[in-house]
């Protein structure tokens, strides 16, 4: 069965190029437009994975983090964070939640998201 | 009392070397106060440049990376892709030109030079150029032109700026199906312009600081995260470097309506570099 993925992300121009390689390369993919309903999607669908961009209108990514964790479910739920150049210090708070790995958008490939999606996975 | 002529001179020189320290102590919280101002900016400016420009740099990455794969073979998710990478680019053009034009401004170094100029002709330019990020979102825009418009004199590249910032807001912050009305008519040696849409408006509590610069409302921001808060600010001041003025009516989930007035000829010819000198 293929491991599903949640990636929270308030960019389409963003969120669906993500989507469309993890597609292709046999996750189910699902989408959270912002924090909001990303948090919500997480809470019913318990995906495998949850990439969740940081800097989002409606509720941000560390805001989701920690509603996440005070769920019995979302309390160990994978997450890998993804940000922006200059974001560091909320990585570091991001770090102190549980996301333990984090993606800067700018610097990877496609394929780089799919190879560390699938070692956070394994 | 009466001072001896010595305590006279030492209350005298007590008393300059005061006002000196407090004009050095202005002085150096001025400095203070610049230092402050420009690390602000620093840091603003990067946060902009990261966020603003590296999301749509990001996706124009990542969708040239899917139309290159050899296992997309589809055209019309090729479309898509090529339709994805034309918003991203748009996005970074518009946010490069935002950037270079406040500079400008703000250093005084934005020139005017005044050509003759159709304003429907060029507004409904602008309005084509921006046709791929209304079509997505199904916006119509529509045109009131009461005519005939005289030929303006005044700087084409400015006037640009003007009409370019208000429609792309106007679809940026219209939901989809939404209805954009621009209007032009002439009347007394002016022209005035409007920009009507019916997007998420104006929070009443925002509507004071709308043309602050990089401010963004409320709403707006709850909106999307991507936005300058540059446009309004430099529509302004383009605005007024034409001699001419700009106001807004706006309800919050009805819409907003730019009103633009400016003046039919403005002759004025300034090199940008003597603006401040």
């Amino acid at each position: 069965m293929s491991k599903t993925i949640l990636i929270i992300e308030d960019e389409m121009l963003l969120r669906r190029p993500m989507a469309i390689k993890l597609e292709s390369e046999g996750f189910t993919v699902l989408e959270g437009q912002n924090g909001k309903t990303g948090l919500d999607i997480a809470l019913a669908a318990h995906p495998d994975l949850i990439l969740l961009d940081i800097l989002m209108p409606e509720m941000d990514g560390i805001e989701v983090l920690k509603k996440l964790r005070g769920d019995v479910w979302g309390k160990t739920a994978k997450v890998v964070v993804l940000t922006h150049l200059n974001n560091m210090e909320k990585i570091a708070e991001a770090a102190e939640y549980g996301a333990k790995e984090y993606i800067v958008k700018s610097d990877i490939k496609l394929d780089d998201l799919t190879e560390k999606v699938k070692t956070v996975l394994a | 009392m009466i001072f001896d002529p010595i305590v006279d001179a030492l209350l005298i020189a007590i008393a300059l070397c005061l006002a000196w320290i407090f004009s050095l102590l202005r002085v150096i919280d001025r400095t203070e106060n610049g230092k402050k101002e420009l690390e602000q900016s620093k840091t603003e400016f990067v946060s902009l440049a990261s966020h603003q420009l590296g999301t749509p740099a990001t996706a124009i990455k990542w969708y040239t990376e899917l139309l290159l794969d050899p296992k997309n073979l589809y055209s019309e998710a090729k479309n898509h892709y090529g339709a994805a990478i034309y918003e991203a680019n748009q996005r970074m053009i518009e946010l490069i030109d935002s950037l270079l034009n406040v500079s400008r401004i703000e250093v005084g170094r934005l020139a005017i030079k005044p050509g003759f100029v159709d304003i429907v002709d060029l507004s409904k330019k602008v309005a084509e150029e921006m046709r791929p990020l209304a079509v997505a979102k199904q916006v119509s825009i529509s045109w009131h032109v009461t005519n005939p418009i005289p030929i303006m004199t005044i700087d084409p590249q400015l006037l640009r700026i003007v009409v370019q910032n208000l429609l792309s807001n106007a679809i940026k912050y219209t939901l989809r199906e939404g209805k954009i009305t621009v209007s032009i008519y002439s009347k007394n040696s002016k022209v005035y312009l409007s920009v009507a849409d019916s997007g998420i408006g104006i929070p009443t509590k925002d509507q004071h600081r709308i043309f602050d610069k990089m401010y963004r409302a409320g709403n707006a921001l709850k909106q999307t995260a991507d936005g300058s808060g540059l446009g309004l600010y430099l529509v302004k001041s383009v605005v007024g470097l034409l001699g001419g003025s700009i106001t807004f009516e706006s309800a919050e989930t009805v819409g907003t309506t730019f009103y633009v007035i400016l003046p039919l000829k403005n002759n004025e010819h300034m090199e940008g570099n003597l603006l401040k000198q």
